[in-house]
């Protein structure tokens, strides 16, 4: 059985990892949009996201991803998917 | 890096096939393909003729993009040529622009005038230095400018402006077609240099802005107006970040931590 992932803690680190970014307040229920990231940013987050959380999303899942809640369903779906 | 005999020679021939396409099925003119008899029926929109007018003054900045552009070009005869027809392309989307604001009475001559005095009072600046960034930088601009014509076409003619529809759909073809030479001639350059190439790249996506964001008057309350067509960080990631990845055949994984911006310590030291 999978690990239960604190998709909040992984994105807060990721962020900090790729961009240097403290983010506060962050909850399943945040928006991408309303982090104050660019586009680049939240890409290069991302991806440092995958690499410790050990998946690989599809780009047309990316390409749909508004929340951290959608990315933990993308986890979830990733992980099925393995 | 410069380019190899071989790759330039490969570049000249992506070169010809896009110009002869363009030549045998993209041409058109200003003053036959566009539906002028239908002004009449179109609608006096505030917020469309503002947009109009920004794409305008965007494109004003002509003698700048080329002027700069193909002096960085010249040393490769596919580029350089490119950039000369590129130029001929958006000499038309201004024109094009220009006139449906004029022939709609949604702005006088004078007032055209004034604003092509503030345009051109301001000078665009490459923003950057190398051939190869600059034609990683077109693949992102084209491309970028390619998905708001075709946004802002749909809401023209959502408003009924079957002009303003028209327009935007032929600059939106034509700049999807530069987005693809663009893409072809990156394909190359990965073939010579692919980590060089994807420095470049990371650097250029991380860089990025639109061209003349600085420089048209009133641009933050232009760019918001334009945006509301659904141009975000959401559309940017889907619409232009994965496709012109997916163009050149570069996987987003390559390009994870190219561009960070500083190597941070521990998130809670």
């Amino acid at each position: 059985m999978e690990n239960k992932i604190d998709i909040v803690a992984v994105f807060k680190q990721a962020a900090f990892d790729a961009e240097g970014r403290h983010l506060e307040g962050l909850t399943l229920d945040s928006k991408l949009s309303e982090l104050a990231m660019d586009s680049v940013a939240v890409m290069e987050t991302i991806g440092v996201f995958e690499q410790r959380v050990g998946v690989r999303f599809a780009d047309e899942d990316l390409a749909r991803l508004t929340s951290l809640r959608d990315l933990e369903a993308l986890v979830a779906k990733a992980r099925r998917v393995a | 890096m410069a380019v190899s005999p071989a790759s330039s020679e490969r570049i000249y021939r992506e070169y010809m096939t896009f110009f002869e396409k363009a030549e045998k099925h993209r041409r058109w003119s200003v003053f036959d393909d566009i539906p002028w008899d239908k002004l009449e029926s179109c609608p006096r929109d505030a917020d469309l003729a503002r947009c109009a007018e920004t794409f305008c003054g965007v494109e004003m900045y002509l003698p700048d993009y080329v002027g700069q552009g193909i002096n960085v070009m010249r040393e490769c005869f596919g580029r350089g040529w490119f950039l000369a027809n590129w130029g001929y392309e958006e000499s038309k989307h201004s024109l094009a622009l220009r006139e449906y604001l004029r022939r709609t009475g949604q702005r006088t001559d004078a007032e055209i005038t004034d604003y092509e005095r503030q345009i051109l009072a301001k000078q665009w600046q490459k923003p950057f230095e190398t051939a190869q960034q600059m034609t990683l930088y077109g693949i992102i601009q084209e491309l970028t400018t390619y998905v708001f014509y075709k946004k802002h076409k749909q809401l023209a003619l959502t408003r009924g402006d079957e002009v303003l529809g028209a327009i935007y759909g032929l600059i939106a073809r034509d700049e999807v077609a530069h987005f693809g030479f663009y893409a072809a001639v990156t394909r190359v350059l990965l073939e010579d240099d692919r980590e060089g190439v994807k420095q470049d790249l990371a650097h250029v996506f991380r860089n990025f802005t639109m061209p003349a964001y600085d420089l048209v008057p009133d641009y933050d309350e232009r760019v918001k107006l334009m945006r509301t067509v659904g141009m975000d960080q959401r559309a940017f990631i889907a619409e232009v970040w994965l496709p012109a990845l997916k163009a050149i055949g570069v996987s987003r994984t390559e390009l994870t931590g190219l561009s960070r911006p500083a190597a941070p310590a521990e998130l809670h030291a």
